[in-house]
């Protein structure tokens, strides 16, 4: 879908910014061409779920171990930690 | 005996011995950035707030403390600047935008305290691109940056006053911050050292945020031992940001191994300067004559990443950005009858063309229907990404490419597509996987204008990309 003056005002509005007309016209252009770039990601399929994917439904059970709020597992999975490094999101400190 | 001017480009670790040996003052040196300062600023720009008055008590101060023993490290008494996103209490803070205008920090940022607490000297607030949205330093509300190796020529950005700033000698040291680049374009456009470390290594708190996801603290530097004795200082957890980790300060060490290279292939991606080509493979070619054995590297998903990169970053900047609405912040709007006409007034008057953009591409990207086909398809590519940046660096301890597929371009030109396209893949990947990477300044062109080249390594592996870039320029076998 091409982007209009029509579209890109209702944009406007949803973030409301004021815009004059010329701003307007200039920005269909500019918005179509990012939004071409972004077409790209229609064909992206397969790819793992950043929240799921690392753990697998089939592992989700209400019985895991748990650390504060978190469960063990899913902490363990922070990419931090598995370079000694350590998230203390905050539900953990608390 | 050495002249002023050179002093001035001395490194952090240079101007640290030489204050400790007495061969100069804090405050001397203070006074000598503060006169090239005011010598330089008007052609290049790289300033917009000089807290003249505030650097030169906090100098003496340091004197008092090196007189009495009390000196509280390598960085007591070393001067440098901040971007002007960074919060420090008492001064003005606009991001290089109208609607930030007459507005003044009520705290200092994480890494500012730390800067602060190790005796280092805030000289002042460095231009940049409009709420980092740029990459030219041609977006600022409050005029160009200059590159002061060709007037003529862009500094980079959005980091652009900062680059400048320390290329042109009028910092010992800069901070940026880099969401998709912003670091290592402009110190790769000014021949300086660019660090963007590791997702949450350095706290977040007090940066006016772009993109959460992906905006990082930069160090801007004269060498690479540099990098790593700011690092050192300014990493560590965060209270105040739940995204900072722990991170173990290492400074540069020797390698321990033989470098195993992963040398990134841009074959069939057009807009990289012959020139730049030359230089990257120049570069190879020295790490391998010290012993680094290269292998040839495919990066993940190119097209995707570009596009999950702008998705996200859009839809970030447009959540994020809409805490400025001349109530809370800045600028008002001074014709408008109703709450409404009032937060559009003042948005429409004190944002930049550049941040609208942005920020209605990603209002769009996260309308019901678009949302599903573009935002979660974006996290999923970023994840997908992630891992297999994450399997590269089992593989290589460093993953070299161009830092920027030109060298400067000039002022009011647009480069080509491909260029624009090729610039975003050298430099997004590090921040979609959250991975550090480095701008090394490597040669000049025919004009005389800087080259680079980037590397990246795993997370929280800055030490292996300082001794990478030490390896590099100095030809050290180890």
């Amino acid at each position: 879908m091409e982007y209009t003056v029509e579209r890109v005002r209702e944009l406007a509005a949803m973030a409301r910014i004021s815009l004059a007309d010329a701003e307007a016209e200039a920005l269909c252009c500019e918005l179509n061409a990012m939004r071409a770039i972004a077409e790209t990601l229609r064909d992206a399929s397969d790819l793992p779920d950043p929240f799921l994917g690392a753990v697998g439904l089939g592992e989700m059970r209400d019985d895991s171990p748990h650390v504060g709020l978190l469960r063990t597992d899913v902490l363990a999975l922070s990419p931090a930690v598995a370079k000694d490094a350590t998230v203390v999101p905050r539900a953990v400190e608390g | 005996m050495m002249t002023v001017e050179k002093v001035l480009f001395r490194s952090v670790a240079e101007h640290a011995a030489a204050l400790a040996a007495g061969e100069y003052t804090a405050v001397r040196l203070t006074r000598a950035y503060l006169e090239r300062i005011q010598e330089r600023n008007g052609e290049i720009n790289a300033y917009l707030y000089v807290d003249g008055a505030g650097a030169l008590a906090a100098a003496e101060e340091s004197d008092v403390r090196r007189l009495r023993g009390e000196c509280r490290g390598v960085l007591d008494g070393i001067p440098y600047a901040l971007k002007d996103n960074f919060a420090a209490k008492g001064l003005p803070m606009t991001c290089g935008s109208k609607i930030l205008g007459g507005y003044v920090s009520p705290y200092d940022a994480t890494v500012v305290a730390r800067l602060k607490a190790s005796g280092a000297i805030l000289l002042g607030k460095n231009n940049m691109d409009e709420f980092a949205m740029g990459s030219s330093g041609e977006y600022s509300a409050y005029g160009v940056t200059k590159n002061p190796y060709d007037r003529t020529r862009v500094v980079g950005g959005s980091s652009s006053g900062s680059a400048a700033t320390v290329a042109d000698g009028m910092a010992a040291f800069a901070l940026g911050s880099d969401t998709g680049g912003s670091v290592r374009q402009p110190a790769a456009f000014c021949g300086v050292y660019g660090l963007k470390p590791t997702y949450g290594v350095l706290s977040r708190y007090g940066l006016a945020s772009m993109a959460s996801s992906l905006d990082c603290v930069g160090i801007l530097a004269r060498t690479a031992e540099d990098c790593g004795l700011l690092l050192d200082v300014l990493a560590g957890q965060d209270a105040h940001d739940a995204t900072s980790v722990v991170y173990a300060p290492k400074s540069v060490q020797a390698l321990d191994h033989v470098l195993r290279l992963g040398v990134i292939s841009f074959d069939g991606v057009g807009g990289i300067d012959e020139e730049i080509k030359a230089a990257s493979a120049r570069a190879v070619e020295r790490l391998t004559a010290c012993g680094a054995v290269a292998e040839t590297v495919e990066l993940p998903l190119p097209d995707e990443a570009l596009a999950a990169y702008t998705v996200l970053s859009s839809t970030e900047a447009a959540s994020n950005l809409a805490r400025y609405d001349g109530v809370r912040y800045g600028r008002r709007s001074a014709r408008s009858e109703t709450l409404s006409a009032l937060y559009e007034n003042s948005r429409g008057e004190g944002l930049g063309a550049e941040v609208k953009r942005r920020i209605l591409f990603g209002t769009d990207m996260l309308v019901r229907g678009n949302r599903e086909v573009y935002y979660l398809r974006a996290l999923r590519v970023r994840e997908a990404v992630r891992r297999q940046m994450e399997a590269l660096s089992e593989r290589y301890d460093v993953l070299i490419s161009p830092a920027a597929p030109t060298a400067a371009f000039g002022l009011g030109s647009t480069p080509s597509p491909d260029a624009l396209y090729c610039a975003d893949m050298c430099t997004v990947y590090a921040n979609l996987a959250g991975v550090p990477a480095l701008s090394v300044p490597f040669g000049v062109n025919a004009a005389g204008l800087p080259l680079a080249v980037q590397l990246t390594a795993r997370r929280c592996g800055e030490n292996l990309l300082l001794a990478a870039a030490r390896l590099l320029c100095d030809g050290e076998v180890k």
